[in-house]
């Protein structure tokens, strides 16, 4: 039931355009839904691009050393009911989601954000392992634009 | 992402442009490790004209941040976009910034504070 | 002008404990948030920008205001370091603050005004301090290059400002609010006789009794011979069941109140009541609060009929569903997923099959018609992991998740008690149908709403639940 898909190398400077691509995408689902056209400003379209953005980072971060260009990550998007679904999917080892924790703010440490910030700005997250793929479902309530 | 830097009477400008991540953070952290080798301790980021941050470039400023802070420095950031600013908040990371809502005012504080006899920074 | 408008946590953390998952900033005043009084005021005051300074993030207070369109202002945010001086803030926010008049509400405070009155602070004062209190300051200046020397003694006008150190004072403001100064504010709700203010969907049942003044929030149900008053401020998604009195008291959003309880000069904030004098806190273990009645959880006896009943129904709908499951597959308009819904406040899950399939065909119309999306579910009833009847089923999303964190007597089921009731799905009024059957629920309840739900063939409301089917 995926409407696009995208692949691309999992490397830090595609993902970039990568991410540029999801923003776009999910503007053009956010006036498909709402048939309203997204402002500059928007916090529908701001939160997604930042999810999506940890979610591809992550992916990128945690591919086999070296072989960052030859790994592949793919981004899906799908409608269910009004939440607008972002799919990352890469091929990297499984990690346990459940067990990822909050940052520790009294420290301000350097990095680990990445899921927490997924999670605040997404109306749900939900990690998957399947046929070798991971698998990070991020959905968001179209909206919440303005 | 571009990073324009311009030397102000008591402290060291930067101006970033574009997109802020994870790609970026490494440009960002080698021009602060540069810098601060020749002795600039003393730093304004203005972030105005920075569309996108994620948790890598705000990494980047932390990391930064712990280092001049080493060398009795600070680094103090200007013009935050709401985008931006929610980020930052989001993070707590506000916690241990300086934020301006300038960074005329940024550098300005510097300055006063040079005024007032502490040590300068460069 | 503009204004500045300052929290500190240091001034307002102690409010945390009592009003989990807001910032302080939001915490109401007869329903209406405290930062909302002091937007009002600077409106008074000829502000028409107001830059609002945190040092604990508050998203909940940018979701509410948003840039002030709403009331006719530019709001903008800032964040600031814990224990930032005013001269400091001032070269932090001078873009802002640069060559106007400027008010600074620095603390956390209540500021008694009178809007029939108007304000000009500029007026008689030269500069400086307005006026000062235990937990904060108010100050005006024609330029902020001036602000920069202020003694705390130069008391320049006496403005009324209401220190806010402990819940006593802000029951108290609250009480002074509604009982002696209604008219100085804004406050919602629309007014039928003096000293009562209603909001929206207020439903009160025959018998009950209201003694000014009170103020009542949106889509509250008063049930029968309840008496409320005097003194009281009811927040929005309250239910007071029937004969339970309430005088001098505070009842927060989303609570339940169960029958015949005797409540005065108390909080009642979920599932907590709290004395405002002394602060202490008494946590409600039960469900129905303080209820005498505890219908909460179906006894053995309910289960067992309920688990009976599913395998009727089971064993009634196992052949047409599984032919018009056969014919739609064939037709490639069907499909079932599984996905995780919340089993209690806690969080707990549980994956629960999902229909999706085209209800526009025949098949899927005849299936949707007999109700057979509800059968899957029925092998999670007769397991034992979900009754028949009960809440309607949350998916595991975090909106969902903190619904659920008020509502300890919620109890999922494979039909739904706002199934059983003409109400709009995610409406407010479907909460409430939810809460009060929640709070009601018992074997006889229960197969009186299954009887009302079967009957009435409700299968067109299909939203977030699993028993209903999905388009494909």
């Amino acid at each position: 039931m995926h409407m696009i898909e995208l692949t691309t190398p999992a490397s830090l400077e595609k993902v970039q355009l990568g991410v540029i691509a999801v923003r776009n995408i999910a503007a053009a689902y956010y006036q498909i839904v709402t048939g309203k056209v997204p402002g500059e400003e928007n916090v529908f379209l701001d939160s997604v691009e930042l999810a999506a953005g940890e979610a591809c980072t992550n992916a990128v971060k945690y591919s086999p050393a070296g072989k960052a260009e030859a790994h592949r990550l793919q981004v899906c998007f799908a409608l269910e009911e009004d939440y607008l679904v972002v799919m990352i999917k890469d091929q990297n080892a499984a990690f346990d989601f459940a067990t990822v924790m909050p940052p520790d703010f009294a420290e301000t440490p350097e990095s680990g954000y990445g899921i927490y910030l997924m999670k605040e700005t997404m109306d749900e997250v939900s990690y998957q392992r399947k046929d070798g793929w991971n698998i990070l479902k991020l959905k968001k309530r179209f909206g919440t634009g303005e | 992402m571009e990073i324009t830097s311009l030397r102000k009477t008591n402290s060291m400008l930067l101006s970033l442009q574009g997109r802020f991540d994870a790609g970026a953070a490494d440009d960002f952290k080698e021009k602060m490790r540069t810098l601060t080798a020749q002795g600039v301790a003393c730093y304004v980021i203005d972030l105005s004209r920075v569309s996108y941050i994620d948790s890598g470039g705000l990494g980047s400023l932390v990391t930064s941040l712990r280092r001049v802070r080493e060398i009795q420095g600070d680094i103090r950031i200007a013009s935050l976009s709401d985008k931006v600013r929610k980020v930052f908040e989001l993070t707590r990371v506000y916690r241990i910034f300086d934020i301006y809502d300038s960074s005329e005012s940024a550098v300005a504080s510097y300055q006063a504070e040079a005024v007032q006899g502490v040590p300068l920074c460069i | 002008m503009k204004a500045l408008i300052i929290f500190r946590e240091r001034d307002c953390g102690w409010l945390r404990e009592f009003y989990p998952g807001h910032h302080p900033a939001m915490v109401t005043i007869c329903n209406k948030p405290l930062l909302e009084f002091k937007l009002d005021f600077a409106m008074l005051c000829g502000c028409t920008e107001v830059r609002i300074v945190v040092d604990e993030s508050g998203p909940d207070i940018e979701t509410y205001f948003a840039g002030g369109e709403r009331w006719g202002l530019d709001i903008s945010y800032s964040l600031m370091k814990a224990d930032e001086s005013i001269d400091s803030l001032l070269l932090k926010n001078s873009t802002f603050c640069h060559a106007v008049p400027l008010l600074l509400i620095d603390g956390f405070l209540f500021i008694h005004y009178d809007k029939a009155k108007g304000c000009d602070p500029l007026a008689g004062v030269d500069t400086g301090l307005l006026s000062s209190c235990a937990s904060g300051t108010v100050l005006v200046t024609e330029d902020i290059r001036c602000m920069k020397s202020i003694s705390d003694g130069s008391l320049a006008q006496d403005f009324a400002l209401s220190p806010l150190t402990c819940l006593d004072d802000l029951f108290q403001i609250s009480l002074q609010v509604l009982e002696a100064e209604q008219a100085h504010y804004v406050l919602p709700g629309y007014g039928t006789d003096r000293g009562i203010l209603l909001g929206q969907n207020v439903e009160i049942s025959r018998g009950v009794a209201i003694v000014p003044p009170v103020i009542i929030g949106d889509n509250v149900r008063l049930l029968g011979n309840a008496q409320i008053g005097p003194g009281v401020v009811i927040g929005s998604r309250v239910i007071i069941d029937s004969g339970t009195q309430v005088k001098r008291s505070i009842v927060q959003q989303g609570s339940y109140l169960g029958r015949e309880l005797f409540l005065s000069e108390r909080i009642i904030s979920g599932d907590r009541v709290i004395s405002p004098r002394d602060g202490a806190i008494l946590d409600i273990e039960d469900g129905c609060l303080l209820s005498p009645i505890t219908p909460q959880t179906p006894g053995y006896g309910g289960r067992v009929v309920g688990t009976l009943l599913a395998m009727l129904l089971a064993a009634v709908w196992v052949v047409p569903y599984y032919l018009l499951a056969g014919l739609q597959k064939i037709q490639h308009d069907w499909h079932l997923e599984y996905r995780n819904f919340l089993l209690t406040e806690r969080g707990d899950c549980l994956a629960l099959p999902v229909v999706r399939n085209n209800r526009h065909s025949l098949a899927g119309k005849l299936f949707s018609a007999l109700g057979l999306a509800t059968f899957p579910l029925l092998a999670a009833v007769i397991r034992g992991k979900l009754l028949l009847v009960g809440n309607r089923l949350l998916a595991d999303h975090r909106a969902n998740r903190e619904l659920l964190r008020g509502f300890p007597e919620y109890l999922p089921g494979a039909f739904a008690y706002s199934d059983s009731e003409d109400v709009l799905p995610g409406s407010m009024e479907e909460e409430i149908a939810e809460r009060y059957h929640a709070a009601n629920r018992g074997l006889g309840h229960d197969m009186r709403i299954l009887q009302k739900i079967v009957w009435s063939n409700t299968s067109a409301h299909a939203t977030d639940k699993p028993a209903q089917s999905l388009p494909l």
